[in-house]
């Protein structure tokens, strides 16, 4: 299982909110990003977590200076919604792009983006909540609606194409209560083929045991609980090996 | 020791540039069709084979050439390694530069696609026999297309659903890499690090 700390920044600082809600500044992100490339962590996804609202990118200077000290896949979320900005993010180092707001308003991005960069560099991240008994697709942060359900969503990226998922839950995002069961029972029985990487809960080492089982094979991510230091990756890793 | 680093416009060009740099030596970018005077070239390359395929057939005439003369060692990364191929069919038919045999096809149905992750890898007996000591060791590999081959160049591989797939190609002055070096923390440093040494000592003008 792949262990993915997720590390969200707004105006130079790591913040973290409960719910993608009030948000709280934890320091200088390349500190915590770091210590977990020295703890041996698999990858690193870093949020751009205000791009997309304010229409641009902040984080390419931050990826060059990150990608001088830190080896492992970094993949950039928010706000990418041109091809030069997916260069730009390339460019800088990241490894990888996530995309969801720009591929909400225009999926046919995600077709041309696949077709230029490629499948596997191409995350698509998603944030759901159950509305009435359906998972409804979020954007801008658990911020806007969408018609979309979560069941419909994927069957027409799977459709265009893409590398891998990023599922977040919005009512699980930074409660550190545990993992969103009733989402990943909805993802497991979508049979989709390809790599998922499950966001949002995960607060305690019984939820790593837990997931570990459940969700094999698959990626996890995590970020309060590792911030607040409630979780160190060795123990995780000693966990899951 | 000269090593250039060819920026076709496709590529996570910093994380290998920077990679270089923490090996102790001084890339550089090169983005123009021009004569190439160095002892390694890295074709790197995040991206589609066919746009690959494209930029360098139509820009980047000198590559070409240099292999006929068979002058600079290149060493190619993911997306670099497969474009050293004959072909792929990725979005259409399109050639690689002709280094290695073996097309470039999509992942089998019956393996998850993409392959993403640090996977055990797999050196055979290589004559650059100092990769050896990289054996069963883990690289971050991230990629849907692979090299289709029964190759005699193919010297190492890793294993999906007991499927074996390259990923070390080499002969003569090239060598190609379907993990990222770049992007396997401690150990892709150094095996970065052993290549530039084997290249310095054997073939260094």
């Amino acid at each position: 299982m792949r262990i993915i700390p997720k590390i969200e920044i707004k105006n130079n600082f790591l913040i973290k909110g409960i719910n993608f809600e009030g948000l709280r500044k934890l320091g200088n992100p390349k500190k915590f990003i770091e210590k977990y490339y020295h703890d041996g962590c698999d990858e690193i996804i870093i949020s751009d977590i205000v791009a997309s609202l304010y229409g641009r990118n902040q984080l390419f200077e931050f990826i060059e200076n990150i990608t001088e000290s830190v080896f492992i896949p970094i993949t950039l979320i928010g706000g990418l919604r041109s091809f030069n900005d997916i260069d730009n993010a390339f460019n800088s180092g990241a490894d990888k792009v996530g995309l969801n707001s720009a591929i909400i308003k225009n999926p046919n991005f995600l077709k041309k983006a696949t077709r230029r960069y490629g499948e596997a560099n191409i995350l698509i991240s998603i944030e759901t909540k159950k509305i009435d008994g359906t998972w409804k697709i979020f954007y801008l942060n658990g911020r806007e609606k969408t018609n979309l359900n979560l069941k419909d969503w994927i069957s027409k990226l799977s459709d265009i194409g893409f590398g891998e998922l990023l599922i977040n839950s919005i009512d699980y995002d930074g409660t550190q209560k545990g993992p969103d069961i009733d989402l990943i029972n909805e993802i497991k029985s979508l049979k989709i083929n390809k790599p998922i990487i499950y966001s949002s809960g995960i607060g305690r080492y019984e939820d790593i045991t837990l997931l570990n089982k459940i969700f094999k094979n698959q990626a996890i991510s995590i970020s309060s609980a590792l911030h607040y230091k409630k979780m160190e990756l060795k123990k995780i890793y000693k966990l899951i090996n | 020791m000269k090593i250039y680093i060819l920026n076709y416009g496709l590529g996570n060009i910093r994380s290998i540039y920077n990679a270089i740099k923490k090996c102790g030596y001084d890339p550089k970018l090169i983005s123009k069709d021009k004569i190439i005077n160095c002892d390694l070239l890295i074709i790197p390359g995040v991206g589609s084979f066919s746009e690959a395929s494209k930029i360098i057939n139509k820009k980047f005439n000198i590559i070409k050439k240099l292999i006929k003369e068979n002058k600079i060692f290149i060493l190619g990364i993911c997306l670099g390694m497969q474009i050293m191929c004959q072909k792929s069919n990725e979005n259409g038919n399109y050639p690689g530069l002709k280094i290695f045999d073996g097309e470039i096809k999509k992942l089998p149905k019956n393996i998850s696609s993409p392959i993403i992750g640090w996977k055990k890898t797999f050196f055979k007996n290589l004559k650059i026999s100092f990769l050896k000591k990289y054996d069963k060791k883990k690289f971050y590999h991230v990629h849907s297309y692979y090299l289709s081959s029964n190759s005699k160049d193919i010297k190492g591989h890793i294993v999906e659903n007991r499927l074996k797939i390259p990923s070390i190609i080499y002969k003569k002055k090239y060598l190609g890499l379907q993990f990222h070096p770049e992007k396997s923390g401690e150990n892709g440093l150094c095996i970065l690090k052993d290549i530039i040494k084997f290249i310095k000592k054997n073939y260094d003008k």
